[in-house]
């Protein structure tokens, strides 16, 4: 499993230099696992990588500072299934899985709609033991809470600010 | 179930989109109801006022316009994270759509040019006015990833369709265009694979992996699929109204290869669906992804004149009724329970499970009674049988009727789950 790696594009940016080949070299490397920071949205360079097979969106987070997250169309497991013995048999998702505390543990932030739906309703549906799950978003996931009602699930906020929403996702009880 | 301030503001309340979306059912019963009455006149048509006029933009206004509003209006601000600005305009377009359509039916069925005028220009304001607040939220999107293409393109027709109707209506009464069936036919194109079309393929890519849990369609082929399908469309109607006959065909094979492109991204969608058992509003989604690539190939015969007196009505029937009907009943189908869900939790408490809002015999009738309405009408068509168009629209209207029944039980049980809550809230 290759490191998640940021890549910040500013500086090179601002000394006039185009990051285009450093990016593409990086890709091949960092497979999925791309972060991008830009001063602006960069589109160009965006359609290349679509080129290659990688799909992408950016956020802006700031004023003149953007972020872009790639990934590739065909799902690809993020976490190490064999190198991670508390993880095993999870579904492969676009994200890794972490556990501590007796809970799974999974950033979404990033993933377009309705990626992080998705991701956590294969996770949910595939669970056999009353796992907790703590799920961070960029936003509120409205059309997850009907999904997870209809599975026996329900999730509550444990916080939220602005691009990060942190809900706890766990079986309902009875009644 | 706690959301936050933000979120609130994309959710509109729930009557918002529900009173789109019960315009779009009983305008539903009604076409059907005029077809039982009045079907005997479908193998035939070619166009004019008359009962069957008013019937065929029952469907394409009363049912597709109304609910691509309400579904626009609360699924884009919250796919795009960007909420709709002046939300009581939403209310000005349900204001100016309800009595338009009204006055509009009448004019067409009833022949009245007063009316027809009248009524159009209603309708064109409400939809006029839709399409500058799905332009202006789109215009303040950042970035999302699949669908904004789409619903760009979806805006344009419904701009380019609105201006076509304004034509042929004021043609009606000075009579100035010379080749007016054209202006017909390339105000059908926008209307039913432009506006409709568009916003049902942008859509797909959104609310089917949902409510299948597939993976969703490879962004990258999904944008060709939108380049192909706008330039297929320009080139169709472009062809249409400069009478070029070699232009508008490449323009409908481009459109075709668009179809197949989306349709093969959607197979891929179902063979990843973890949800299996997707109910009877999938059977009818499924329905419309085989009636969309016939539509298109029965509207190529009657492009080149083959089998015309059959070919030329059929593809109209099988483009509105096969298609862009099943399409839409079966989103309806499992949107309105998914989003009364959705607002059962807003006071607080859990959720709701969309099936405990759900009607499945009635789902299901209605599904079986839409099956049949559509082969015995196509049966009517190619043998030329006034009586099995009747018969079937006949079907048509008890699964019509199935799917008000089925749409009134959703709206009893959010009603009882509201009053629940606000119990609970008071004790």
């Amino acid at each position: 499993m290759t490191d998640k790696i940021c890549f910040d594009l500013r500086p090179l940016l601002a000394r006039g230099i185009d990051p285009l080949e450093e990016v593409l070299a990086w890709a091949e490397t960092a497979g999925a696992n791309l972060t991008l920071d830009a001063p602006f949205n960069p589109r160009p360079l965006r359609r290349v990588l679509a080129k290659k097979g990688f799909s992408s969106e950016a956020i802006k987070l700031d004023a003149g500072h953007w972020r872009v997250r790639l990934w590739q169309e065909d799902p690809v497991r993020l976490y190490d299934e064999a190198g991670d013995e508390d993880c095993q048999g999870l579904p492969p998702l676009e994200v890794p899985v972490t556990r501590s505390g007796g809970m799974l543990h999974l950033d979404l932030r990033g993933l377009p709609p309705p990626r992080p739906l998705l991701a956590i309703m294969r996770l949910c549906m595939a669970l056999d033991e009353a796992l907790t799950v703590l799920a961070i978003f960029d936003r509120d996931p409205l059309y997850l809470f009907p999904e997870l009602a209809e599975i026996g699930w329900q999730a509550d906020a444990i916080s939220s600010e602005p691009g990060k929403v942190v809900l706890k996702i766990f079986k309902s009880g009875p009644g | 179930m706690d959301i936050t301030r933000d979120a609130r503001d994309r959710l509109l309340p729930a009557s918002i989109p529900y009173r789109f979306f019960g315009l779009a059912v009983i305008c539903h019963v009604g076409a059907w109801g005029l077809l039982a009455c009045y079907g005997d006149g479908l193998p035939g048509f070619i166009g004019g006022p008359g009962p069957i006029l008013a019937a065929l933009h029952m469907i394409t206004l009363g049912v597709g316009a109304s609910t691509a509003c309400g579904a626009a209006i609360q699924l884009l601000p919250v796919a795009s994270r960007v909420s709709l600005r002046g939300v009581g305009a939403t209310v000005g377009i349900f204001l100016l759509l309800v009595p338009g359509l009204l006055i509009l039916f009448h004019g067409m069925g009833a022949a009245q040019d007063l009316a027809m005028e009248i009524g159009a220009a209603l309708v064109i304001a409400a939809l006029g006015l839709f399409a500058w607040k799905i332009m202006d939220l789109m215009y303040r999107v950042k970035d999302m990833p699949v669908p904004p293409d789409y619903v760009w393109i979806s805006s344009f027709a419904l701009i380019g369709l609105l201006s076509l109707a304004g034509l042929l209506v004021a043609d009606g009464k000075f009579g100035f265009l010379p080749r007016r069936q054209d202006i017909a036919a390339a105000h059908g194109l926008l209307a039913v694979y432009g506006f409709m079309g568009m916003l049902a393929m942008g859509f797909s890519g959104i609310l089917l992996p949902m409510f299948t849990l597939g993976h969703p369609p490879n962004a990258v082929w999904n944008r060709r699929a939108a380049g192909l399908a706008l330039a297929g469309l320009l080139l169709s109607v472009a062809g249409l109204l400069a009478d070029q006959r070699t232009v508008f065909l490449i323009g409908w094979v481009l459109g075709m290869v668009a179809v197949m492109v989306h349709l093969a991204l959607m197979r891929q969608m179902m063979k990843t669906a973890m949800r299996k058992r997707l109910g009877p509003s999938f059977l009818l989604v499924r329905l419309s992804w085989v009636m969309l690539p016939l539509s298109l190939a029965l509207g190529l015969a009657a492009a080149t004149g083959f089998a015309l007196d059959r070919s030329a009505p059929l593809f109209g029937f099988i483009l509105v009724f096969g298609w862009m009907l099943s399409f839409l009943l079966g989103v309806l189908q499992r949107i309105l329970p998914f989003l009364a869900s959705m607002h059962s939790g807003l006071s607080g408490g859990r959720p709701l499970m969309p099936s405990a809002f759900t009607h499945e015999k009635a789902a299901m009738t209605h599904a079986r009674c839409h099956f049949t309405a559509l082969f015995l009408v196509s049966c009517g068509f190619f043998f030329e049988q006034g009586g099995l168009v009747r018969l079937g629209a006949l079907a048509g209207l008890l699964g019509a009727l199935a799917l008000l029944w089925f749409a009134l039980h959703v709206w009893w049980q959010s009603h009882k789950a509201l009053r629940a809550a606000k119990l609970v809230n008071i004790s």
